[in-house]
């Protein structure tokens, strides 16, 4: 079924030669560090090291049929070696194939310029940070869960929401709607498009209103969702959000924003030492995000930001989190994941952020940054160099953790990541 | 396929003779007028050197739509390959830069460079409505008689990449021939010669802009324009919200 699925694509683009292509192609080779139990639940922990090999393809292609019409999209595909990314689970079938048409929608320029019209598979983006992102109210996260170098909360490759969305715009003032359906279907059925495109849980609409005022650029947004009948959450909720971001003279960019939603669930811990969870809905969470940009000299630029999530822990609600963590660990991480079910390093609520890059030739990139969890405090950094000719790329990175056993890095099982990536551009 | 209208150059020189008598800013101001298309479009490359070894090529394809109270410029790199996609909006100070496979613009500072010694708003630049003029004397270049402006930057103006400038103006024609870039510290950023003048759509444009780092005389980037058109979209298409929705086109 896989090759069926891959050879309709490859069909369809074989079948438009008029479509405009170009395409990625990512090699990545990541030997990593974690901490597993050396016998049964309770032995003492040692060092294990695991290599995932990943290779991406993504072909993009538009087309414009008449002068008001764009059709665009982009297909992605994904061999991994170790798709749990985890050597306490190696999967029986290490070889894995996932694929997924990531965006594919069709343009219509109602008024050119003014008023357009989208519909298909789209990325729904509004967020200006960086490494915490409080406006991307719907978000997927990374395609295939491939390690990235450095904690961009963009993804690299992200599957769009398959909807429809009005633009128009005014002036310097911008109106936008997109609403997407709930998709559903059987586990059957899923086995098979589950290579095309993902399941959706939820009716969503989003309104977006943006302002370029004097300088600045303002938004707010906005997002219901529902289940609707047949869920197993059928309510409506809602989530909103304003952002701000500037320029301070010639070097300084700055951004801001807060997001509030009715009502979140998470997982949390009822028993560190029994290692029991319960699900729990946080009402009224805030997500907050402020940072800068600075352009130390035309080669060097410093990114600084702070974001808080109002759905993370805090407090012995925190403390419980890490010690479960920590046990959990010891017995074999067999219970749920408390403190990586938002992702990595986002547990608890206030965080910063670090960045510093530096052209050092026209082609050759070095960068170093810094993630800091300000309630233990520990950290996690990384340092990497990147060569990007016209064809291809290369680049390196390591990571690292720090931090005690009491800490979130310490109560990671993750000790280091070395990355190789190889890009290849056609 | 590049169009382009020739123009008779003695209207050019005529005007020019005739605007010799008038005030320093309506002479810069013409000197920006006949060098800049409004609605231009164009296809640009910018070759980076150090020394005589090539370090990095881009193509772009642009348009620009002059402002009342600033010029907004829309580009789409075309190559090299591991740029191909991406777009940039420059709004008066503000410049936004679309990746591939993104719907959100990020928002850079003015300073951020296209490639090598070349700024996003070095491609199409405009003086007199960003700058005051503190003097004009009389001047040469390249052994030309020219109008020697130097140049502070408006208060009321966001855009600041520069905060003086010099520039020479050759009498005659009033092309513009060189010019220095500084920052606020006096600093000299880079230099820039404007060469290869030709008739493009009414206007006299130089086709090549050579860009000299100030610090490093033997890093320069040359931007040549291959292409220049005139192709009119709709002012709201140089918006931030639009860049996701912008379909480029070569330049007619």
């Amino acid at each position: 079924m896989k090759a069926v699925v891959i050879s309709l694509a490859l069909a369809a683009v074989i079948a438009f030669p008029a479509l405009a292509l170009e395409g990625e192609i990512d090699v990545d080779a990541t030997p990593s560090a974690t901490l597993v139990p050396m016998g049964p639940p309770g032995s003492s922990l040692v060092q294990a090291e695991a290599t995932r090999m990943t290779s991406q393809l993504a072909v993009s292609g538009h087309v414009s049929p008449a002068d008001s019409l764009t059709a665009s999209g982009t297909a992605w595909g994904l061999l991994d070696t170790l798709p749990d990314y985890n050597p306490l689970d190696v999967p029986g079938n290490r070889l894995a194939l996932s694929s997924r048409l990531l965006q594919a929608d069709v343009s219509w320029q109602i008024i050119p310029g003014e008023l357009i019209w989208d519909t298909g598979k789209q990325i729904i983006h509004p967020s200006s940070g960086f490494f915490r992102t409080p406006l991307n109210l719907i978000s997927r996260g990374a395609a295939g869960n491939v390690p990235q170098q450095i904690p961009a909360a963009a993804p690299q490759w992200e599957e769009g929401w398959i909807g429809t969305r009005f633009l128009w715009i005014v002036g310097d003032v911008s109106f936008e709607d997109f609403f997407a359906p709930r998709l559903v279907w059987s586990s059957d059925v899923d086995s098979a498009l589950g290579y095309v495109t993902s399941q959706q849980d939820d009716f969503l609409d989003q309104v977006r209103i943006q302002a370029h005022v004097g300088g600045v650029d303002l938004q707010a947004v906005g997002l219901l969702s529902t289940g609707g009948p047949g869920s197993p959450d059928p309510a409506i909720h809602g989530q909103a959000g304003l952002g701000v971001d500037t320029n301070i003279g010639d070097r300084l960019t700055v951004r801001g924003e807060a997001s509030l939603a009715d009502s979140l669930s998470r997982l949390t811990v009822t028993d560190p030492v029994l290692l029991t969870t319960t699900s729990q809905d946080v009402p009224w969470v805030v997500r907050a995000m402020a940072g800068l940009t600075w352009s130390i000299s035309t080669k060097t630029s410093l990114i600084l930001e702070y974001g808080y999530d109002g759905l993370g822990f805090a407090g012995s609600a925190y403390a419980d989190a890490i010690q479960y963590s920590r046990n959990r660990m010891e017995a074999g991480g067999s219970a749920p994941d408390v403190l990586g079910q938002f992702g990595s390093f986002q547990a608890g609520q206030h965080y910063a952020f670090a960045r510093l890059a530096r052209n050092i030739t026209d082609l050759l990139t070095a960068q170093g940054w810094v993630e800091v969890n300000l309630q233990d405090p520990s950290a996690m950094d990384g340092v990497g160099l990147s060569v990007t000719n016209d064809g291809w790329g290369l680049s390196g990175s390591i990571t690292n953790t720090w931090g005690g056993s009491g800490t979130e890095a310490g109560a990671s099982p993750f000790l280091w990541q070395l990355d190789i990536e190889l890009k290849l551009f056609f | 396929m590049k169009r382009i209208i020739v123009i008779a150059l003695p209207l050019v020189l005529l005007s020019a003779r005739v605007l010799s008598a008038q005030a320093p800013a309506e002479i810069l101001a013409q000197s920006d007028q006949l060098r800049t298309i409004d609605n231009m479009s164009f296809q640009v490359n910018l070759s980076s050197y150090d020394g005589s070894q090539v370090t990095d090529t881009v193509k772009l394809w642009g348009s620009l739509k002059i402002g009342q109270d600033h010029n907004r410029v829309l580009m789409y790199f075309v190559e090299p390959a591991s740029d191909r996609g991406r777009k940039l909006l420059v709004d008066g100070d503000a410049v936004y830069l679309l990746f591939v496979r993104t719907t959100n613009p990020i928002r850079l500072s003015p300073l951020e460079v296209l490639t090598g010694q070349a700024s996003d708003g070095d491609v199409v630049r405009t003086f007199a409505r960003d700058y005051d003029i503190e003097s004009m004397s009389d001047g040469t270049q390249d052994g030309k008689p020219a109008y020697h402006f130097s140049l502070a930057a408006k208060e009321s103006v966001g855009d600041t990449s520069y905060k003086r400038v010099q520039l020479w103006v050759e009498k005659s024609t009033l092309r513009l021939l060189y010019a220095e870039f500084y920052a606020a510290s006096g600093v000299l950023l880079k230099k820039a010669y404007y060469r290869d003048y030709r008739q493009a759509m009414g206007k006299d444009v130089p086709f090549t802009v050579e860009v000299f780092a100030g610090d490093d005389a033997g890093k320069r980037t040359v931007m040549s324009f291959d292409k220049v058109g005139r192709r009119t979209l709709p002012a709201t298409e140089f918006a931030r919200s639009y860049l996701s929705s912008w379909n480029p086109e070569p330049p007619q």
